[in-house]
């Protein structure tokens, strides 16, 4: 608990405030809609699908920047303590040291950075998913069970991550699971996480035709270099990811490089020390689920490896969670979290116990880049009043027609969040569908989208003239041009017969011509209520049949026993 | 039980904090000389990248 409040505010404490924090992929909009993004009805893939939904949902509830708060320090804190709890160690220095660790590391920053926050949600269930995996092959003597709701609620977690991250769930527990032939429960949790998963599935299945993924993404997304050490010395200690920007400052440093390397060593040193202590299967397990994630992740980093890449993306459906591999060094994380808490416990509980505490924070000071905000790069900014006016004007109409946000780019740069990259909040602004940008720029590289409304409304703009016509045609009802952007101004010259509803400073809201479309004003199709219906009926099962099974039980005469079989 | 001075300890100790401390300083300087090379793109640009390798 101390743990879990302490590491929130060392890294959220100048942002739990009022007011939104706006970077890269984290975009949350005031009263946001429970538009198509939400349930995943659009063409492009539903990577939000069922993150989107928690954020909506507890934006509902409370105001979306607490929730965004909320989220992100949530995130945090169940990270630092799910690992503290998993670790087995007893010494409380111990236990500190492998929450810390687990948080507070390059690959933590990185994501961080990149405001993927359903990424980090993932990354936190992790400890509480193997959690569950400890329980089945090591049952408590108390009787209590292997936490069947905990293990839920990781699983929950864990698909908030997409599937990258249910990839590294897999990677966690699978092998555990088949070393012990614990092959009922390997079953049971495979079938859980695909209805946990179902949402997504069902939206992509909704989508219809091929994922069609860049291949150039491959190679712009792939593991690389961010230390001295080369590819393996930076996967080794938990960095590597694909944007120098999300480099914690000071990793290419040489001295900073090696002590991280000598710490990573000596956590995987700590975790051969837990072998005693963790049956032979989750031992092993773990470590392998740690090393296939690793050697996912470094695959691309050769040439004849980035080729097999690029054909399994290519040829071979959701293959594309391998895509910014990095992700999935998430088990090799927990391992050196448990085997750093382990190493401490040994030096605590021997006579280099002066050298414990050192060790415990060692991570905090090898990376002071992640306190306070990422030191200063995490800040709250307020949108301003045009926004909602803007919103309030669209959602009033009844008419359906999609909306298409304009100047066309995936990201945005806000004089007023300060000038930093930021998915396009229109996106999850609106009840109506919003059509924009897919492509992401990674350098001077575009890797493609794979919007099949995008590419339609793509091609209207790219023709000569004024595009309102063949906008229309493709069910457009507004146009809302983000005037404060580079090349905001040039493209509203180019609507000529548009009808001009608002004009503030930096927005511009256009209305085509012609009756709208019916039908996509953002109602609910069947295949996302199917979903939803679906990851519900999971929960239920999972969470209400050992208690029917118990009570059951109980009336037979034979509590709890054959419970634990 | 009583405490023992062991003169190794201490100076392991003190070259652990000691590196932890440097590691820190080259990490607050490279911090200052080169923050103007790890800014996001800003608006002035004419495209918005999503990040560089």
């Amino acid at each position: 608990m101390v743990l879990g409040v302490g590491v929130v505010l060392a890294i959220l404490g100048p942002v739990l405030r009022r007011g939104y924090v706006l970077r890269y992929d984290l975009v949350f909009v005031p009263d946001p809609p429970f538009g198509a993004m939400v349930w995943g009805s659009g063409s492009e893939l539903p990577r939000a699908v069922p993150s989107e939904l928690l954020a909506v949902g507890l934006s509902q509830l409370i105001p979306a920047d607490l929730a965004e708060k909320a989220v992100l320090a949530g995130c945090l804190a169940l990270a630092a303590v799910g690992a503290a709890r998993l670790a087995p160690v007893s010494h409380p220095v111990a236990r500190v040291a492998a929450g810390l660790a687990y948080v507070w590391n390059p690959w933590v920053y990185g994501r961080l950075h990149l405001g993927q926050w359903a990424v980090i949600v993932g990354y936190a269930a992790l400890p509480w998913a193997y959690g569950w995996v400890l329980g089945v092959l090591r049952p408590p003597a108390g009787g209590i069970g292997p936490g069947r709701r905990s293990a839920v609620g990781g699983g929950l977690a864990v698909v908030l991550g997409g599937p990258a991250m249910v990839l590294a769930a897999v990677f966690t527990c699978a092998p555990a699971l088949a070393l012990a032939r614990r092959w009922r429960a390997m079953v049971a949790g495979a079938a859980t996480l695909a209805g946990l998963t179902a949402p997504w599935l069902l939206a992509l299945t909704n989508r219809g035709g091929a994922l069609d993924l860049d291949e150039r993404g491959v190679a712009a997304f792939a593991v690389r270099a961010d230390t001295p050490l080369g590819v393996l010395g930076s996967v080794a200690t938990l960095g590597g990811i694909w944007s120098r920007h999300a480099v914690p400052v000071g990793r290419d440093q040489w001295p900073v490089a090696l002590v991280a390397l000598v710490l990573a060593a000596a956590a995987i040193w700590g975790y051969a020390l837990t072998r005693r202590r963790w049956p032979s299967a989750a031992w092993w397990g773990l470590l392998t689920g740690a090393v296939l994630g690793t050697v996912v992740v470094v695959v691309p980093a050769w040439p004849v490896g980035a080729q097999w890449m690029v054909a399994l993306v290519e040829h071979v459906p959701l293959a594309g969670a391998v895509r910014d591999g990095t992700r999935l060094l998430a088990p090799l994380a927990l391992v050196q979290a448990v085997g750093l808490g382990m190493l401490v416990e040994s030096l605590a509980t021997s006579g280099a116990r002066a050298l414990a505490p050192v060790v415990m924070v060692a991570p905090v000071l090898l990376l002071p880049g992640l306190a306070w905000g990422l030191t200063g790069q995490l800040h709250t900014v307020r949108y301003p009043a045009e926004w909602s006016a803007v919103r309030a004007e669209v959602n009033r109409d009844r008419v359906g027609g999609s909306l298409v946000s304009l100047p066309w780019s995936s990201f945005r740069a806000y004089r007023w969040a300060g000038n930093v990259p930021v998915l396009d909040p229109a996106s999850r602004a609106f009840r109506r569908p919003v059509v924009g940008d897919q492509d992401v720029l990674v350098g001077r590289d575009r890797i493609r989208g794979e919007s099949r409304d995008a590419n339609r409304v793509a091609a209207a703009l790219a023709a000569p003239g004024d595009p309102a016509p063949a906008l229309r045609r493709l069910g457009v009802r507004y146009v809302l041009i983000q005037t404060d952007q580079p090349g905001g101004a040039e493209v509203e010259g180019r609507f000529v017969g548009a009808e001009l509803v608002r004009r503030d400073p930096t927005l511009t809201l256009l209305r085509l011509p012609g009756a709208g479309s019916p039908g996509s004003t953002g109602s609910v199709g069947i295949v996302p209520v199917l979903g939803y219906s679906v990851l519900g009926a999971t929960l239920l099962i999972t969470l209400l049949h050992p208690a029917m099974r118990r009570r059951r039980m109980l009336l037979c005469g034979h509590f709890c026993r054959r419970d634990h079989q | 039980m009583k405490a023992s001075f062991n003169p190794l300890l201490i100076a392991v100790v003190a070259a652990a904090v000691g590196a932890v401390l440097g590691i820190v300083a080259v990490s607050i300087g490279t911090s200052t000389i080169t923050s103007t090379n790890t800014k996001p793109a800003n608006v002035e640009q004419p495209i918005i990248v999503y990040g560089e390798r």
